[in-house]
Protein backbone atom coordinates (compact mmCIF):
# COMPACT_ATOMS: atom_id res chain seq x y z
CA UNK A 1 0.00 0.00 0.00
CA UNK A 2 1.15 3.68 -0.75
CA UNK A 3 0.99 5.75 2.28
CA UNK A 4 -0.18 9.27 1.49
CA UNK A 5 2.98 11.59 -0.07
CA UNK A 6 4.98 9.20 -0.23
CA UNK A 7 7.07 8.28 -4.17
CA UNK A 8 6.84 5.52 -5.94
CA UNK A 9 8.46 4.29 -9.24
CA UNK A 10 6.53 3.85 -12.65
CA UNK A 11 7.73 1.33 -15.81
CA UNK A 12 7.95 4.93 -17.58
CA UNK A 13 11.09 6.22 -14.97
CA UNK A 14 8.55 8.50 -13.63
CA UNK A 15 7.58 8.92 -10.24
CA UNK A 16 4.93 10.72 -9.24
CA UNK A 17 3.65 11.83 -6.07
CA UNK A 18 0.53 11.05 -5.02
CA UNK A 19 -2.05 13.79 -3.03
CA UNK A 20 -1.66 14.90 0.32
CA UNK A 21 -4.80 13.41 2.06
CA UNK A 22 -4.00 14.26 5.97
CA UNK A 23 -7.60 16.07 6.50
CA UNK A 24 -5.94 17.09 9.75
CA UNK A 25 -4.07 20.01 7.77
CA UNK A 26 -6.57 20.35 4.55
CA UNK A 27 -5.69 18.62 0.93
CA UNK A 28 -3.11 20.22 -0.52
CA UNK A 29 -4.30 21.24 -4.49
CA UNK A 30 -1.04 20.41 -5.82
CA UNK A 31 0.62 17.26 -7.78
CA UNK A 32 4.10 17.19 -8.13
CA UNK A 33 5.43 14.74 -10.98
CA UNK A 34 9.24 14.23 -11.44
CA UNK A 35 11.30 12.88 -14.03
CA UNK A 36 14.76 12.34 -14.00
CA UNK A 37 17.31 12.21 -17.37
CA UNK A 38 20.89 11.99 -17.12
CA UNK A 39 21.72 14.83 -14.43
CA UNK A 40 18.27 16.94 -15.43
CA UNK A 41 15.21 16.97 -12.99
CA UNK A 42 12.19 18.25 -13.80
CA UNK A 43 9.36 19.03 -12.18
CA UNK A 44 6.08 18.93 -13.29
CA UNK A 45 3.30 21.06 -10.93
CA UNK A 46 -0.36 20.55 -11.32
CA UNK A 47 -2.49 22.81 -8.97
CA UNK A 48 -2.05 25.55 -6.88
CA UNK A 49 0.86 26.95 -5.60
CA UNK A 50 0.60 28.78 -2.59
CA UNK A 51 2.17 29.02 1.08
CA UNK A 52 0.28 25.83 1.88
CA UNK A 53 1.55 24.02 -0.81
CA UNK A 54 4.92 25.42 -0.79
CA UNK A 55 6.45 23.08 2.03
CA UNK A 56 5.92 19.81 -0.01
CA UNK A 57 7.31 21.06 -3.62
CA UNK A 58 10.56 22.00 -1.05
CA UNK A 59 10.75 19.14 0.75
CA UNK A 60 10.43 16.90 -2.79
CA UNK A 61 12.95 18.79 -4.94
CA UNK A 62 15.72 18.94 -2.05
CA UNK A 63 15.23 15.41 -1.11
CA UNK A 64 16.19 14.47 -4.58
CA UNK A 65 18.70 16.91 -5.05
CA UNK A 66 20.49 15.22 -2.54
CA UNK A 67 19.66 12.00 -3.54
CA UNK A 68 21.45 12.02 -6.77
CA UNK A 69 23.40 14.92 -8.15
CA UNK A 70 21.33 17.57 -10.77
CA UNK A 71 22.53 19.51 -13.02
CA UNK A 72 19.78 21.51 -14.25
CA UNK A 73 16.45 21.37 -12.72
CA UNK A 74 13.52 22.57 -14.89
CA UNK A 75 10.38 23.72 -13.42
CA UNK A 76 7.67 22.91 -15.59
CA UNK A 77 4.45 25.12 -14.51
CA UNK A 78 1.99 24.61 -17.93
CA UNK A 79 -0.71 23.10 -15.41
CA UNK A 80 -0.27 25.66 -12.33
CA UNK A 81 -3.41 27.38 -12.17
CA UNK A 82 -2.35 29.78 -9.15
CA UNK A 83 0.61 31.29 -8.18
CA UNK A 84 1.81 33.90 -5.54
CA UNK A 85 4.64 35.37 -4.02
CA UNK A 86 5.04 32.03 -1.80
CA UNK A 87 5.80 30.74 -5.33
CA UNK A 88 8.42 32.95 -5.69
CA UNK A 89 10.20 32.54 -2.37
CA UNK A 90 10.34 28.49 -3.40
CA UNK A 91 11.54 29.78 -6.76
CA UNK A 92 14.33 31.38 -5.56
CA UNK A 93 15.16 29.06 -2.55
CA UNK A 94 15.90 26.30 -5.37
CA UNK A 95 17.35 28.96 -7.82
CA UNK A 96 20.10 29.49 -5.16
CA UNK A 97 20.16 26.34 -4.08
CA UNK A 98 21.34 24.93 -7.54
CA UNK A 99 23.75 27.81 -8.13
CA UNK A 100 24.99 26.51 -5.02
CA UNK A 101 25.66 23.10 -6.16
CA UNK A 102 27.19 24.62 -9.25
CA UNK A 103 23.48 24.03 -11.63
CA UNK A 104 21.54 25.94 -13.05
CA UNK A 105 17.12 26.46 -13.45
CA UNK A 106 15.04 27.24 -15.45
CA UNK A 107 10.90 27.57 -15.70
CA UNK A 108 8.74 26.23 -18.59
CA UNK A 109 5.81 26.81 -19.87
CA UNK A 110 3.76 29.38 -17.52
CA UNK A 111 0.16 30.52 -18.29
CA UNK A 112 -0.38 33.92 -18.10
CA UNK A 113 -0.94 34.90 -14.77
CA UNK A 114 1.83 32.94 -13.58
CA UNK A 115 3.91 34.63 -15.84
CA UNK A 116 2.90 38.38 -14.56
CA UNK A 117 3.78 37.34 -10.53
CA UNK A 118 7.12 36.01 -12.02
CA UNK A 119 8.11 38.85 -14.26
CA UNK A 120 6.65 41.37 -11.34
CA UNK A 121 9.31 39.83 -9.05
CA UNK A 122 12.25 40.28 -11.13
CA UNK A 123 12.41 36.50 -12.00
CA UNK A 124 12.66 37.07 -15.71
CA UNK A 125 16.15 38.38 -14.95
CA UNK A 126 17.72 35.94 -12.92
CA UNK A 127 16.38 32.72 -14.81
CA UNK A 128 15.01 31.36 -18.13
CA UNK A 129 11.75 31.33 -18.70
CA UNK A 130 10.45 29.59 -21.71
CA UNK B 1 -20.19 55.81 -3.87
CA UNK B 2 -23.08 53.90 -2.15
CA UNK B 3 -22.19 50.27 -1.81
CA UNK B 4 -24.49 47.22 -3.97
CA UNK B 5 -23.80 44.58 -2.03
CA UNK B 6 -21.07 43.39 1.16
CA UNK B 7 -20.24 39.90 2.50
CA UNK B 8 -18.19 39.35 5.72
CA UNK B 9 -16.95 36.06 6.73
CA UNK B 10 -14.29 35.28 9.65
CA UNK B 11 -12.07 32.17 9.50
CA UNK B 12 -9.23 30.40 11.25
CA UNK B 13 -5.88 31.45 10.66
CA UNK B 14 -4.76 28.01 8.48
CA UNK B 15 -2.69 27.87 5.40
CA UNK B 16 -5.60 25.85 3.78
CA UNK B 17 -7.46 28.84 4.18
CA UNK B 18 -5.48 30.83 1.94
CA UNK B 19 -7.60 29.24 -1.31
CA UNK B 20 -10.68 29.18 0.84
CA UNK B 21 -10.13 32.92 1.15
CA UNK B 22 -9.20 33.73 -2.58
CA UNK B 23 -12.06 31.37 -3.74
CA UNK B 24 -14.81 33.44 -1.59
CA UNK B 25 -13.42 36.70 -2.87
CA UNK B 26 -13.42 35.99 -6.58
CA UNK B 27 -17.06 34.51 -6.34
CA UNK B 28 -18.50 37.17 -4.67
CA UNK B 29 -16.67 39.52 -7.04
CA UNK B 30 -17.87 37.38 -9.95
CA UNK B 31 -21.48 39.43 -9.68
CA UNK B 32 -19.59 42.47 -11.35
CA UNK B 33 -18.75 40.00 -14.25
CA UNK B 34 -15.11 40.74 -14.40
CA UNK B 35 -12.37 39.54 -16.68
CA UNK B 36 -10.56 36.63 -15.96
CA UNK B 37 -7.15 38.53 -15.45
CA UNK B 38 -8.69 41.10 -13.76
CA UNK B 39 -10.14 38.13 -11.63
CA UNK B 40 -6.60 36.36 -11.15
CA UNK B 41 -5.09 39.59 -9.63
CA UNK B 42 -7.92 39.81 -7.12
CA UNK B 43 -7.37 36.28 -5.78
CA UNK B 44 -3.22 36.80 -5.54
CA UNK B 45 -3.71 39.94 -3.81
CA UNK B 46 -5.89 38.08 -1.43
CA UNK B 47 -3.67 35.53 -0.91
CA UNK B 48 -0.92 37.57 -0.16
CA UNK B 49 -3.02 39.35 2.21
CA UNK B 50 -4.42 36.55 3.43
CA UNK B 51 -0.72 34.81 4.22
CA UNK B 52 0.75 37.95 5.51
CA UNK B 53 -1.85 37.46 8.26
CA UNK B 54 -1.19 33.73 8.90
CA UNK B 55 2.65 33.99 8.87
CA UNK B 56 3.65 37.48 10.49
CA UNK B 57 0.48 38.85 11.68
CA UNK B 58 -0.37 34.92 13.93
CA UNK B 59 3.31 33.87 13.09
CA UNK B 60 1.23 30.64 12.13
CA UNK B 61 -0.14 30.20 15.60
CA UNK B 62 -3.70 30.04 16.26
CA UNK B 63 -5.53 33.00 15.71
CA UNK B 64 -8.76 34.39 13.54
CA UNK B 65 -8.30 36.18 10.19
CA UNK B 66 -11.58 38.55 9.31
CA UNK B 67 -12.66 39.34 5.58
CA UNK B 68 -14.84 42.25 4.53
CA UNK B 69 -15.83 42.57 0.94
CA UNK B 70 -17.76 45.69 -0.14
CA UNK B 71 -19.06 45.65 -3.84
CA UNK B 72 -19.86 48.99 -5.31
CA UNK B 73 -20.76 49.50 -9.48
CA UNK B 74 -17.54 49.00 -10.76
CA UNK B 75 -15.20 47.73 -8.23
CA UNK B 76 -14.19 45.70 -4.81
CA UNK B 77 -12.74 46.78 -1.80
CA UNK B 78 -11.77 43.74 0.16
CA UNK B 79 -10.41 44.25 4.00
CA UNK B 80 -8.42 41.60 5.81
CA UNK B 81 -7.81 41.94 9.40
CA UNK B 82 -6.08 40.52 11.59
CA UNK B 83 -5.26 40.80 15.48
CA UNK B 84 -1.95 39.44 15.46
CA UNK B 85 1.23 40.78 16.44
CA UNK B 86 0.91 44.22 13.90
CA UNK B 87 3.94 45.57 11.84
CA UNK B 88 6.75 47.64 13.09
CA UNK B 89 7.62 49.70 10.40
CA UNK B 90 5.35 49.60 7.50
CA UNK B 91 7.49 51.56 5.21
CA UNK B 92 9.84 48.85 5.55
CA UNK B 93 7.50 46.15 4.62
CA UNK B 94 6.77 47.69 1.85
CA UNK B 95 10.00 47.58 0.49
CA UNK B 96 10.34 44.85 -2.53
CA UNK B 97 12.24 42.09 -1.40
CA UNK B 98 12.05 42.86 2.07
CA UNK B 99 11.31 40.04 4.63
CA UNK B 100 11.41 39.74 8.41
CA UNK B 101 11.54 36.19 8.28
CA UNK B 102 14.38 34.88 5.72
CA UNK B 103 14.45 31.56 6.80
CA UNK B 104 11.15 30.62 5.84
CA UNK B 105 12.12 31.77 1.73
CA UNK B 106 9.77 34.46 2.22
CA UNK B 107 10.26 36.36 -1.35
CA UNK B 108 9.29 39.86 0.33
CA UNK B 109 7.25 40.16 -2.46
CA UNK B 110 3.93 40.45 -0.50
CA UNK B 111 2.76 43.87 -0.31
CA UNK B 112 4.63 44.68 -3.53
CA UNK B 113 1.87 42.55 -5.63
CA UNK B 114 -0.94 44.00 -3.66
CA UNK B 115 -0.02 47.28 -4.55
CA UNK B 116 0.83 46.23 -8.34
CA UNK B 117 -2.18 44.32 -8.66
CA UNK B 118 -4.85 45.99 -7.26
CA UNK B 119 -5.39 49.82 -7.68
CA UNK B 120 -5.18 50.84 -4.21
CA UNK B 121 -3.68 49.65 -1.10
CA UNK B 122 -3.99 50.96 2.55
CA UNK B 123 -2.37 49.33 5.37
CA UNK B 124 -3.17 49.96 9.28
CA UNK B 125 -0.91 48.41 11.33
CA UNK B 126 -0.36 48.71 15.36
CA UNK B 127 2.58 46.52 17.14
CA UNK B 128 0.74 43.71 19.45
CA UNK B 129 -3.25 45.03 18.32
CA UNK B 130 -2.75 43.50 14.58
CA UNK B 131 -3.14 44.77 11.09
CA UNK B 132 -5.51 45.82 8.34
CA UNK B 133 -5.19 46.22 4.52
CA UNK B 134 -7.65 47.84 2.72
CA UNK B 135 -7.13 47.00 -1.00
CA UNK B 136 -9.83 48.07 -4.08
CA UNK B 137 -9.60 46.77 -7.71
CA UNK B 138 -11.52 48.55 -10.25
CA UNK B 139 -12.98 46.35 -13.13
CA UNK B 140 -12.95 47.78 -16.65
CA UNK B 141 -16.72 48.27 -17.94
CA UNK B 142 -17.14 45.54 -20.66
Amino acid sequence: MIKPGSLRFSKTGFFREIKNINRKNGVIKLDITLKRQNRVLTVYLKGELDHHAVSKVKETIDLQLVKMPVSQLILDMSAVTFMDSSGVGLIVGRFNKMKSLGGSMKIKNPGFSILKVLQMSGLSRLMEIS
Amino acid sequence: MQPINRMKIEFESKSVNESFARIVAAAFASQLDPTLEELADLKTAVSEAVTNAIIHGYEQKEGTIFMDCILYEDSITVIIEDHGVGIEDIEKARIPAFTSKPELERAGMGFSIMESFMDSLDIESQKGAGTKITMTKKFKKR
